[in-house]
């Protein structure tokens, strides 16, 4: 082996000696830590995976030096050694290999995939590069805040194939957001060599593609690597926006633990263990006798030690308890409830009264904003936001790509520092794009991690405006499947604007369906109350007492079931009309109550029937209320097919009065 | 319209009985005397043949029914186009079973005690069931408005607010008050049914009470003379007979002599309908405890006919087969008089009830040592240990008085303490 010597020139140039010796000290305690870890996997000692960096070493210490305490680190599974340079402990690491309980994600995500938050590294999770969105609502953060704190998007060569990549840089570039895009092109994604998953020759090349400088640089040169984020650096902070930065390196192993890497031939393997980033380190300060080979063995040795003593000290810690597995899905609310003595008043319709609690909410709190395609100027394709953008101004009222991805990613980054991002879908069927970083990153941060992500999601829903499959959809039971998310949908404006402000203060995501048809319904006007107030997220509400049968509905289907409920009660029969409001957490209570009353429960919902909420009502009273029944439970839905267009179609989709009175008849 | 095979009467009291068991199915070829279904009386479970022979077209009733004597259970050769309509309801107590499987009819719930009286098709909602438990209704009273005449939970609210209530007698005082609403277990306790033999030992206890004026008297007997001579014997006959000797042949054959000479304590009396049958046949029955799980009376016919050994024979012949369930009819009826042996299980004194239509029991106690006094010839007193204990007969007063009680218990009396018994034995 001949290694290739390195010259440190540059801003690197002007390093302390103490400051170079911590640089090698991260790198070589990455290179010692990561060697135990993959001797550890081999031997069964270690259950997982392990995903080693080996060989980037200075690729990851040298993108961690360039950045300050401030700034923030999203990146993969491999980047041990850029957590290790930002202060995350050994310890640390050691307990989320072992899945402790005191680890980083208290044993719910194994090996590798953790984040600091305080120590400014994010969550790493499996789909990649899902910290990218993320990094970028941090840098967005950071452009409103005006708070010198730069993000750093880092991922491997083969995720710079992703939608996920592609939005994020380009989404950036669009905002020209304080942040550097640093690609360790290490050769292969897995087993797949870069032609496969790019078609330019570097990573690099597509900078320019995105309005983006770009530099390529020798990831295993650390002082390339530090002067090239030194740069990277100053000109994010600066408010001059995004670099995108690629590292050319080398893994010396495979992708995971198990993977023996044969599809690298022996020739691109020599070529870059001559290039070994350590190794070159080493010999570099040897020959400015800055240290000795005498150092570099104690050093070893000490770290040596240290890592085995911290791993057998993880492995006797604490395991994390079953029974706690529950716990932790949400945050608890610190604020307090918003009250109003209602005495002011104004007649409202739905829409105006969600841009009024939009308008109020970020009234009171600078912290709240906004983010979606087409809501500033043009002031939204319903118009929700009409007036914001004329008062708040484009940091408060932002207009994003169609990268309903990268911006869902982005409001979950501002939420982490601090933000209380209120995203607009321009239709909840776009929602489907963005289910990524809402299941993989927002639904799981507080659970994760940790840190909860306060945000909202709104949009219109609902079918009957002749919009067809793709403008229709009724997205309620999709998403609360997935834990970690609330949701609700209000049928009326007074609840619209208490549930909004709710959903604003609540802690968590909170997806917020709005029914098209209901935003400027003719008889659908109310006294709204001027001033903040809320409507508790959770809580069902009665909205026609009776005796006879209980019909639960919600959104567009509230006033298809009182109108049901009108008409049916001259013929002698009592409908109590349950507006359900919450649809996750739902009020089983109210529900149960009041079946208890009348013993006989209809369900009305516009969405299909198999695995929706109706299905899922009708369990939970099949079996708590099971004995106060006198029928079977029914569900009054659309079919189980996708929404048409054709007006004689979408009319027969959708349930109407007839149906829901046809189907109380038949209950006796 | 073919045959019609009606409910048959086995024993002269039966007046209905319950279908235990279908053996055969409509569109079954059956031969006369085949044996189509089993059926329990108060007095035994039998198989019943067929009267005729024919294609089974219509089964009526259903297993678990109880009907009346002479009501139609089954048809031979009609047409196949009469269903269930002709299943019969008989006004009796209905009991409202409240498990947690549908009580729409189910053949398979033959194996259940359930007895309903509704129509095939009942369906009785969650509700319906929880509302008729608690309150013990009496659902044949119902009137369903519901769809295809179903009770709902209306009719049963309706029904709670007429007078009278047709409930059902209260058959279990355990059942829990429902706190409405809570989402915890809150539903009714379903009972165990009361199995058949109990049914009948309980409708018979409450029918011998209620017909007979029952009086307790009783004496205490020394039975020392015949436990010596037990205790000389009972290697040799056990070894001969292949049973232990007990006290109760003893007394049986005293209780024999003794009816002879008061005929009016074997008697049957029918005060309705006022005859007093004076019987010149003695049959002893028996009490025999099956297991803790009842009381059947064997019965040993012409039992004056059997000498001491002969009817301890008898006695162990009889309890053998009422706990080996190998009975017949005439096993467990027919019976004059009745002893019931509660010295076994280690009583001092016991008035059981009588047999009916006996108009007496006797109830024979503990025997053990116990000190007496025994008057030599010469008129002083001594003590002796001596094994002794209580004869008691609870007794009908409708029949005969205390005096005759009394005359004949001591007759009894006297003839175990006095009578060679040694001689009977050779």
């Amino acid at each position: 082996m001949e290694i290739k010597k390195i010259e440190r020139l540059g801003h690197s140039a002007s390093l302390s000696k103490d400051e170079l010796w911590d640089i090698y000290k991260s790198m070589k305690t990455q290179r010692i830590l990561e060697d135990r870890l993959l001797k550890m996997y081999k031997g069964g000692q270690l259950s997982g995976a392990v995903y080693p960096g080996i060989g980037q070493e200075a690729s990851m210490a040298g993108i961690g030096t360039g950045m300050k305490p401030q700034d923030v680190f999203g990146g993969t599974h491999r980047d041990l050694g850029v957590q290790i340079n930002r202060g995350v402990t050994l310890k640390e690491i050691a307990l989320n290999f072992y899945g402790k309980k005191d680890g980083p994600s208290k044993g719910r995500d194994g090996n590798s995939h953790f984040g600091v938050v305080d120590k400014g590294t994010l969550m790493v999770v499996s789909p990649l590069p899902d910290s990218a969105p993320v990094a970028v609502g941090v840098a967005l953060t950071a452009q409103i805040e005006d708070n010198d704190v730069v993000a750093v998007a880092n991922c491997g060569e083969g995720a710079t194939a992703t939608g996920t990549w592609h939005e994020s840089i380009n989404m950036a570039g669009v905002h020209n957001l304080p942040i550097i895009f640093t690609v360790q092109n290490n050769q292969f994604a897995y087993s797949s060599p870069n032609e496969t998953e790019f078609g330019t020759p570097n990573v690099a090349d597509r900078g320019l593609g995105y309005g983006i400088e770009s530099v390529i640089i020798d990831g295993n040169n650390i002082y390339e690597v530090i002067n090239a984020m030194h740069k990277a650096r100053n000109k994010a902070s600066s408010g001059k926006g995004p670099t995108l930065i690629e590292l050319v390196t080398f893994r010396h192993y495979g992708h995971a633990g198990h993977d023996p890497a044969e599809y690298v031939g022996d020739e691109v393997r020599d070529f870059w263990m001559d290039r070994d980033p350590v190794l070159r380190f080493e010999e570099s300060l040897s020959r400015e006798e800055l240290f000795t080979e005498e150092d570099f063995i104690q050093l070893a040795e000490k770290i040596e030690t240290e890592v085995r003593e911290t791993l057998e000290w993880a492995k006797d810690q604490e395991d994390p308890d079953p029974k706690e597995e529950i716990q932790d899905i949400f945050e608890t609310r610190s604020i307090p409830v918003a009250t109003n003595d209602g005495s002011k008043t104004k007649t409202m319709n739905v829409i105006e009264a969600i841009t009024n609690g939009l308008d109020e909410a970020m009234e009171n709190n600078k912290d709240v904003f906004m983010m979606g395609e087409d809501i500033g100027a043009f002031e939204g394709a319903f118009k929700a936001t009409k007036g914001l953008h004329e008062k708040y101004g484009s940091s408060r009222v932002l207009d994003t790509p169609i990268s309903e991805g990268a911006f869902m990613g982005a409001a979950v980054g501002a939420a982490l520092y601090g933000k209380i991002p209120i995203v607009e879908l321009q239709f909840f069927d776009f929602v489907y794009p963005a289910l990524d970083q809402i299941t993989t990153e927002a639904a799981k941060y507080f659970w994760k991690a940790g840190k909860p992500v306060p945000m909202v999601v709104r949009g219109p829903t609902g079918a009957g405006t002749r919009s067809g499959p793709f403008h229709s959809i009724s997205p309620e039971s999709l998403l609360a499947h997935h834990p970690g998310i609330k949701v609700v949908a209000p049928a009326n404006p007074y609840d619209a604007k208490g549930l909004l402000i709710a959903s604003i203060n609540d802690p968590n995501p909170v997806m917020f369906l709005e029914h098209k048809k209901l935003y400027r319904k003719p008889d659908l006007k109310m006294e709204v109350p001027i001033g903040l107030y809320e409507v508790e997220i959770g809580k069902a509400n009665i909205v026609k007492d009776g005796s006879d049968v209980t019909l639960v509905a919600w959104s567009g289907m509230v006033p298809t079931a009182l109108e049901a409920a009108e008409t049916i009660n001259n013929d002698g029969i009592s409908v109590e009309v349950i507006d359900l409001r919450s649809i996750f957490p739902i009020d089983e209570e109210t529900i149960l109550k009041s079946v208890e009353k009348t013993s006989n429960l209809v369900i009305l919902q516009e969405d299909v029937p198999f695995s929706s909420i109706a299905s899922e009502i009708s369990s939970f009273v099949a079996d708590k209320g099971f004995w106060t029944l006198d029928n079977p439970i029914v569900k009054v839905t659309s079919p189980n097919t996708h929404i048409p267009f054709a007006p004689v179609l979408e009319d027969s989709f959708i349930p109407s009065v007839e149906n829901v009175i046809k189907a109380i008849k038949e209950l006796q | 319209m073919g045959e019609i095979v009606k409910m048959p009467q086995l024993g002269e009291t039966v007046t209905e009985g319950t279908i235990l068991r279908w053996l055969v199915a409509v569109g079954d070829e059956v031969k006369e005397d085949d044996p189509i279904l089993e059926i329990s009386t108060d007095k035994v479970d039998t198989e019943v043949p067929s009267p005729f022979s024919g294609k089974v077209t219509s089964l009526l009733v259903e297993e678990g029914e109880t009907v009346e004597v002479g009501v139609g259970l089954m048809e031979l050769g009609g047409d196949d186009s009469t269903k269930e309509e002709g299943a019969k309801v008989v006004e009796e107590v209905i009991e409202v079973e409240l498990p947690k499987e549908d009580l729409t009819s189910n053949i398979e719930s033959s194996k259940a005690d359930i007895v309903t009286k509704a129509p095939k098709d009942l369906k009785l909602s969650p509700i319906v069931r929880k509302l008729a438990g608690d309150n013990n209704l009496d659902l044949t009273q119902v009137t369903g408005t519901g769809k295809n005449n179903r009770i709902t939970r209306k009719d049963i609210e309706v029904l709670l607010k007429s007078e009278p209530i047709p409930s059902v007698p209260e058959k279990n005082p355990q059942e829990e008050n429902h706190v409405s609403s809570e989402n915890d277990k809150q539903k009714v306790t379903s009972t165990g049914s009361i199995p058949r033999l109990r049914k009948r030992i309980a409708e018979n206890m409450i029918l011998s009470k209620q017909t007979s004026a029952h009086v307790m008297t009783s004496v205490e007997v020394d039975y020392e003379n015949i436990s010596v001579l037990r205790n000389k014997i009972k290697g040799e006959f056990k070894k001969k007979e292949g049973f232990s000797l007990t006290f109760l042949p003893f007394i049986s054959v005293a209780t024999i002599n003794a009816l002879r000479e008061f005929p009016v304590v074997n008697s049957s009396f029918d005060l309705e309908n006022n005859t007093h049958d004076l019987h010149d046949f003695i049959n002893l029955g028996i009490a025999v405890d099956l297991n803790r799980e009842g009381l059947l009376v064997g019965t040993i016919k012409d039992s004056d006919s059997f000498n001491l050994r002969g009817l301890a024979r008898k006695i162990t012949e009889v309890s053998s087969i009422l706990r080996n369930k190998e009975y017949g009819l005439e096993d467990v009826t027919g019976s004059t008089f009745t002893i019931s042996n509660n010295g076994s299980f280690n009583s001092f004194i016991t008035s059981p009830i009588i047999n009916q239509p006996n108009v007496a029991i006797l109830s024979t106690e503990s025997i053990k040592k116990k000190p007496v006094v025994i008057e030599s010839a010469d008129g002083s007193d001594s003590i002796a240990i001596r094994n002794t204990g209580v004869l008691s007969l609870t007794w009908d007063h409708r029949v005969f008085d205390g005096s005759t009680a009394l005359l004949f218990l001591n007759s009894i009396k006297d003839k175990l303490e006095n009578h060679p018994w040694a001689d009977d034995l050779n």
